[in-house]
């Protein structure tokens, strides 16, 4: 009989992108008697950390900012149905480590162990907190510029004042495709010698996005992220690819009674599937250990 | 403000940790194989000994449009799922590139597009990624000059003379500015200095037998009536020059930076010409495989 499988997620995503919260919720859904498709198959070991994440999350608060030189890690066994059995170990990275890969161009230590020996990596992205390549469109007559149309993305529009002209600086102004894209080349580099391993996006705070009929995560970043879906998609021999929708909370907390209101966690969070099918928020970190 | 005050610890701790003797110091000193801007000619080699690259120069004198036309393919890429089924599949100059098409976004500023010249110093070569139709992926190096460089050449100055490495090139791509071909006393210049360009190209002998050359209309939304009638009449003798070195040379017309609201136009024609397979080498075709000659070569 084969011992379980041992699998190292790593969570990826730039600062308030739902990585802990996710995390918490997950952990939530373990103990939980009505998620049957996953529970805890020993009781020993330290869970102080994602017990504290959990807990957060079910009072609907706002998570504490992972650290940068933080060295939590979640490592667990669970029993998946029907997979198996499975050694998990996620460390929780700070966002802020990813940040000074995109933008400062250092692999943080931490990060870098993290990554080299991930079986799988879940790319957090939050759709509010993204960085479009919002160009200039010029209005047909030689009037005043514009913000390039984008009705189905920039609910609102965006405030346009044109004036002296803003040097580029790459903190302030690459957008987050780009800054994706150079992640993943070099992870990818990483994995030169063990492809392919598992990508998985994980569109945070799902409950946000709206659209008549909403897409599905799949259509949605087709529509924000067309450049990062192509790479990953032209690249299935260095990383299978699935996206989901999820939110890790259920609703915003800004609303937190309403919020509470729904009930248990297991109750209020909710994941979308690549083509918008409902599905269990365990179901990412599921495909990141045993794929489709 | 307390946690503005811990970020900035945390960063300063981890800019020292990337500089200093650590016990993680081997793991921080992992290069990244993404760069900072564009590549030098040795970054451009070690891609290439790899994956096999393929070598694109963009000829054109100042302002006329060679960045902008590399930049707006980013840029669309970003925008686009895919263009005439060419897709995205990733770049290790993603920040030259979006340092470039920055000057065409909200961001920078501006009432237009404007890009400013490239300099000396900030030269290189962008790197593209790009999955054709067919599955395959090809690895485009375009080479991102002054345009200077291309003055001296329509002066006189041999090509190789010029630019040593013209040699490994499997794209060239001479730049026709459609808003100077527009402009009354203008026109006749624009056209004049792409031709010697073409024959700065022929008399070279820069062109092997499996590269390609492309006249590429630029600006193409801001051409006028006039515009179009000089390249009507002109566009054949040019095209000509360049078949004397690439039987198969074609003339290529581009909008990137759309100036009215319109679509951008040509990228998808660009893209597939820059992706197709080479020219054979004899009459009888060969199936091309990964682009076999390395820019390994290259002279500095």
């Amino acid at each position: 009989m084969s011992g379980p499988a041992r699998p190292r997620l790593v969570f990826l995503g730039l600062p308030r992108t739902g990585k802990s919260t996710f995390l918490g919720a997950f952990w939530a859904l373990v103990q939980s008697p009505i998620e049957t498709s996953v529970r805890e198959a020993s009781f020993s070991g330290d869970r102080s950390y994602v017990q504290r994440l959990a807990e957060q999350v079910a009072r609907g608060e706002e998570l504490d900012r992972t650290a940068l030189g933080a060295d939590d890690e979640l490592e667990v066994e669970l029993q998946f149905e029907p997979e198996g059995f499975a050694q998990l170990a996620i460390p929780d990275t700070s966002g802020e480590s990813l940040r000074i890969l995109a933008e400062r161009r250092i692999w943080y230590p931490r990060l870098l162990a993290a990554c080299s020996d991930a079986t799988a990596i879940l790319v957090f992205i939050h759709p509010e907190r993204l960085r479009l390549p919002q160009r200039i469109a010029i209005a047909a007559g030689g009037g005043r510029a514009e913000p390039e149309a984008a009705p189905e993305r920039a609910a609102g529009g965006l405030e346009f004042h044109p004036g002296d002209p803003v040097g580029f600086q790459a903190q302030e102004h690459a957008c987050t495709a780009a800054e994706l894209i150079d992640v993943f080349e070099n992870l990818a580099e990483l994995w030169r010698e063990r492809r392919p391993i598992r990508v998985g996006v994980v569109v945070s705070a799902w409950d946000r996005v709206g659209g008549d009929p909403r897409p599905t995560p799949y259509e949605w970043m087709g529509a924000w992220l067309p450049g990062v879906l192509a790479t990953l998609e032209s690249n299935r021999d260095v990383a299978d690819f699935e996206v989901y929708g999820v939110s890790a909370q259920g609703g915003s907390l800004a609303e937190r009674d309403g919020l509470l209101a729904k009930g248990e966690i297991c109750d209020r969070v909710f994941a979308e599937d690549r083509d918008g099918r409902a599905v269990s928020l365990v179901d990412p970190i599921r495909w990141a250990i045993w794929g489709s | 403000m307390a946690e503005l005050d811990e970020l900035a610890r945390e960063l300063a701790a981890a800019e020292r940790l990337a500089s200093e003797p650590h016990e993680d110091a081997a793991a921080a000193e992992q290069p990244l194989v993404t760069v900072e801007d564009a590549m030098t000619l040795e970054q451009a080699r070690a891609l290439s000994g790899r994956r096999g690259a393929r070598l694109v120069l963009l000829m054109g004198e100042p302002a006329t449009g060679k960045t902008a036309l590399t930049a707006m393919l980013w840029q669309q890429f970003l925008e686009r799922d895919s263009l005439a089924g060419h897709r995205l599949a990733g770049s290790r100059c993603g920040r030259g590139f979006e340092r470039r098409a920055h000057w065409a976004r909200v961001a920078a500023g501006q009432a237009h597009a404007r890009f400013p010249a490239t300099r000396p110093e900030d030269e290189g070569l962008l790197h593209l990624r790009v999955s054709r139709p067919d599955g395959r992926r090809v690895e485009l190096l375009f080479s991102d000059l002054a345009g200077g460089r291309f003055e001296r050449v329509r002066e006189g100055q041999p090509l190789l003379e010029a630019l040593p490495w013209a040699g490994r090139a499997d794209r060239f791509a001479v730049v026709l500015d459609a808003l100077a071909l527009s402009v009354p006393g203008e026109s006749e210049i624009a056209v004049t200095r792409a031709r010697r360009l073409l024959l700065a190209l022929d008399a070279s002998g820069a062109v092997r037998e499996t590269a390609r050359i492309a006249l590429v209309l630029t600006k193409g939304d801001g051409l006028s009536e006039s515009g179009a009638k000089a390249l009507e009449r002109h566009q054949p003798e040019l095209l000509a020059i360049a078949r004397r070195s690439d039987p198969e040379a074609v003339g290529v017309g581009t909008a990137a930076v759309a100036l009215v609201r319109a679509e951008r136009q040509g990228l998808a024609e660009w893209v597939s010409w820059l992706c197709q397979n080479d020219r054979p080498r004899t009459a009888m075709a060969v199936p091309e495989v990964a682009p076999g000659r390395s820019i390994a070569a290259f002279r500095a």
